[in-house]
């Protein structure tokens, strides 16, 4: 990283969230439940702080920079993720078949929804 | 969507979107509600205390305290972990090791994260969305000076010593009590620590700021 870009990249990030903790809600929700399964007794900080270490050093290696904003938040989901499947707490097949149950609003809320 | 019969890829669309993080978490958290391992209400307090209760506030409080109590100043440094519960924060997950740094008029302490994202918690709250840019966490190792220029920080030639934090142990720098504050109280003193002058990219408030900020405040 030149020197140059790497103050400009600094100034976005300054300017991103001056003072807010999250930007967005399940931002909230993914720090939440590391620092409460954590405090559960269900993994050391330190492990998840690997993880983390691991997501982000992932990520840096291959020249991404992280803004520190929602890019920040989607590592640290996905090193809880990696966490809790290396856990056996929460597989990753678990977790995968219940995002596709959350899925977006599903199709059938439309007034066409008998069409199917 | 007005019609929402006429996804041009199929129905598999809703079964895709892995990416979208709400999803994720929702998703997440539903499991380990069931699996009974979190309580949604309890995540809320977490969520609320994070938001509202612990931030920088905690650690000014503690500066200021050292600044005005030598006793307390000297518990400090010894055992800082131990004299920031005394005045009521307890170490949350990333808070049991910690240490305090202090700017003297030779030397500058500045905070990063190289790796993550560590941080003192519970004198500082989060941190801030530019503590875990990549910028500012690879600006602080290679060229911390100018890192602190652009913070508006210009140290002359005072040294500038850069604290990796791990989860082995954060750092919360100390700054010089400003000049002109002898007779401040305890609480108007903790009125001129920044969140920012506890990282080290910045400096405390100087009294005549303070005063501005509080008419600019009425």
């Amino acid at each position: 990283m030149s020197a140059k870009s790497a103050e400009d990249l600094l100034a976005a990030a300054r300017a991103l969230a001056p003072e807010a903790v999250f930007s967005e809600p399940w931002e909230a929700r993914a720090f939440a439940v590391a620092v409460a399964l954590c405090e559960a007794g269900q993994f050391q900080w330190a492990e998840f702080q690997q993880s983390l270490i691991d997501e982000i050093g992932a990520a840096e290696q291959t020249g991404r920079t992280i803004s520190g904003g929602a890019d920040y938040y989607r590592h640290w989901l996905g090193a809880l993720t990696r966490l809790l499947d290396a856990k056996g707490i929460v597989g990753g097949a678990e977790l995968q078949a219940r995002v596709a149950d959350v899925g977006p609003p599903p199709p059938s809320q439309d007034p066409h929804g008998r069409h199917r | 969507m007005s019609d929402g019969h006429d996804h041009h890829d199929g129905h598999d669309h809703h079964n895709a979107p892995l990416s979208e993080p709400a999803q994720r978490v929702k998703a997440l958290e539903q499991l380990l509600v069931e699996k009974g391992l979190v309580n949604p209400q309890a995540l809320d307090e977490l969520i609320d205390t994070y938001e509202r209760s612990v931030g920088p506030r905690n650690g000014a409080r503690v500066v200021a305290r050292a600044w005005t109590d030598p006793e307390y100043r000297k518990r400090l440094f010894d055992n800082a972990a131990q004299a920031i519960e005394e005045l009521g924060f307890p170490p949350g997950p990333q808070g049991e090791h910690m240490m305090v740094v202090e700017n003297t008029p030779r030397v500058h302490n500045l905070v990063v994260c190289t790796l993550c994202s560590c941080y003192p918690w519970s004198v500082l709250g989060l941190p801030p969305v530019w503590y875990k840019s990549t910028a500012y966490r690879a600006s602080a190792v290679n060229d911390p000076r100018g890192l602190l220029k652009g913070f508006g920080v210009d140290l002359g030639d005072k040294e500038v010593r850069v604290w990796d934090s791990s989860s082995e142990m954060r750092y919360l720098v100390m700054p010089e009590r400003p000049a002109g504050t002898e007779s401040l109280s305890e609480e108007e003193l903790a009125d001129l620590v920044t969140r920012d002058s506890m990282i080290g990219t910045g400096l405390p408030k100087s009294p005549a700021q303070r005063a501005r900020a509080s008419r600019a405040a009425k």
